[in-house]
């Protein structure tokens, strides 16, 4: 696609693309920033080959979550590839992150604690802002299904913050 | 209480929100890079031919040169006529609008030919050239098309493409001399030859092009990895850390230096050409996945004769499958271990 129409697929991914990131750097501001910045110059660099046919959230979101898992092997660099592949939440330790209020931690962990699929519908949709149809594409499921298992998501989470 | 849940994640989100002055910053950095073409043209070419199309239609003349299906090749007015069609052209910018208005244009040559027939009129050689020209350029603007629209565009071009023939074995038969038929005769083949070859041309590349949609389809279904690399999805392959991304953002693939590529293979040679990969300490993922899409895709598990290991198809094999096994059976050659040790029934 021609970089002259890159303006408004940056304007319309970069905050979701910038949440996801940013829960994924331990709610790190700088970090988040540069991570972002790496996606998006990735990004523009690739525009001309990106086919317009294909979901632009589904584009960039592997784009970033690609990066996410170099980033995290460079940083981990005895650890497996596909290890890292398959963990798509870069757990952290909340309780050491000082922005973050304490019930904001508390949500966190909760999530965290949430199976896998379940956990990135909530952090995608509710986190990041997607919209289901984005996931959808993301994902490769259908929109209907996800509602359905983001509602399932919710009520599990309000269980695990009432045991806490 | 869903609700009050809900609430916290979006008051969560709101901590995420980026500062504007890094957005702003970011959005003009990028867009800095973009070449940029001297603004007066990217605003007032669609302009002035918009303009000067409707001008002309204003006049009177072009309008009825255009409309009229009285002005045939041999009427004065007929190169107004070929302009304002060459402006019709331009204007369509989208895909859509440049298939129809391409098939609009060929439909329009065979009544021009029909009614050059119709009055007795001889047929030029250039007639029926301008129509194969249009011809090649409607089947390429029908290409760009989605598969259902696409289908359906070919479907009409089918029907113009028959009704020229039409049109020319009718002038053939009213011909009187037996030498004149024979050219017509000769100009029909001709005719036929080259629009059939073009035919096949896409054909074989649209065929392509669905076989790379599906083989990465199948990829994302199984849960292998896969990228694109050299036009093609390439299953399981051996990625690069770090490789500029490419077109769908998968596993990186692009800006891999020349004498880092692997080296292309001839299609019929089995024999490795690459050192083995010294397998990393968990391949177990993989292993579990080639055992499912095993299972799933009811496929044979051969032993060949220098030891090694190689999946075939059987006639319950899907064809998505298939189309995967090549690129499968290109790792198994490096790295035989990902099946090896497993109690898979084997066949020699």
């Amino acid at each position: 696609m021609d970089k002259r129409f890159f303006a408004a697929f940056y304007d319309k991914h970069f905050k979701a693309i910038y949440k996801f990131v940013y829960f994924r750097v331990g709610a790190n501001k700088e970090q988040a920033e540069d991570l972002t910045q790496d996606v998006f110059v990735k990004a523009f660099g690739a525009f001309e080959r990106y086919d317009p046919k294909i979901s632009g959230s589904a584009w960039i979101y592997t784009i970033a979550r690609n990066h996410i898992i170099n980033q995290a092997a460079k940083n981990r660099p005895q650890v497996d590839l596909e290890e890292i592949e398959d963990t798509d939440w870069d757990r952290q330790d909340w309780d050491g992150v000082m922005e973050l209020r304490h019930d904001e931690q508390r949500l966190l962990k909760a999530i965290d604690q949430l199976p896998g699929d379940e956990g990135k519908l909530v952090r995608m949709k509710y986190l990041e802002g997607w919209r289901y149809e984005e996931i959808a594409e993301c994902l490769n499921r259908s929109s209907g299904g996800l509602r359905v298992q983001a509602c399932r998501a919710l009520k599990k989470l309000k269980a695990i913050l009432k045991q806490k | 209480m869903l609700w009050f849940i809900k609430f916290k994640l979006r008051k969560l989100s709101k901590r995420a929100e980026p500062s504007s002055e890094f957005q702003a910053a970011l959005r003009k950095e990028l867009l800095s890079r973009v070449p940029q073409r001297p603004w007066l043209a990217v605003i007032m070419r669609p302009v002035a031919v918009t303009a000067s199309l409707a001008a002309m239609l204003g006049a009177g003349t072009a309008s009825y040169a255009y409309a009229s299906d009285d002005v045939l090749p041999d009427h004065p007015l007929y190169p107004m006529r070929e302009q304002v069609e060459q402006l019709v052209k331009t204007v369509a910018v989208t895909p859509k609008a440049q298939a129809a208005v391409q098939l609009a244009f060929v439909k329009r040559r065979v009544r021009e030919m029909e009614a050059m027939a119709a009055r007795q009129r001889p047929l030029e050689r250039r007639q029926l050239e301008k129509f194969e020209r249009e011809f090649g350029q409607a089947m390429t603007a029908g290409g760009k098309l989605d598969n259902g629209e696409r289908a359906k565009f070919d479907d009409k071009l089918s029907a113009a493409e028959l009704a020229q023939v039409k049109v020319l074995q009718g002038v053939r038969e009213r011909m009187r001399d037996e030498q004149g038929k024979q050219e017509v005769e000769n100009i029909i083949k001709d005719e036929t030859r080259k629009i059939t070859e073009k035919i096949d041309q896409l054909r074989e590349k649209r065929q392509d092009q669905f076989e790379r949609q599906l083989k990465r389809r199948e990829a994302i279904q199984q849960q292998l990895p896969w990228k694109i690399e050299n036009d093609d999805v390439r299953i399981l392959p051996v990625e690069a850390e770090d490789a500029p991304i490419d077109a769908t953002g998968t596993v990186p693939t692009l800006g891999i230096r020349k004498d880092e590529r692997p080296a292309l293979r001839d299609q019929a040679d089995s024999r490795p050409t690459q050192k083995p990969v010294p397998p990393p300490s968990n391949r177990e993922p993989i292993r579990a996945k080639l055992r499912t899409l095993i299972e799933r895709g009811g496929l044979r598990v051969l032993r060949r004769r220098d030891g090694g290991i190689q999946l075939a198809a059987t006639t319950s094999t899907p064809s998505g499958i298939r189309l995967l096994l090549k690129d499968i059976n290109q790792r198994l050659m490096r790295e035989p271990e990902l099946l090896e040790n497993d109690k898979l029934p084997t066949t020699n």
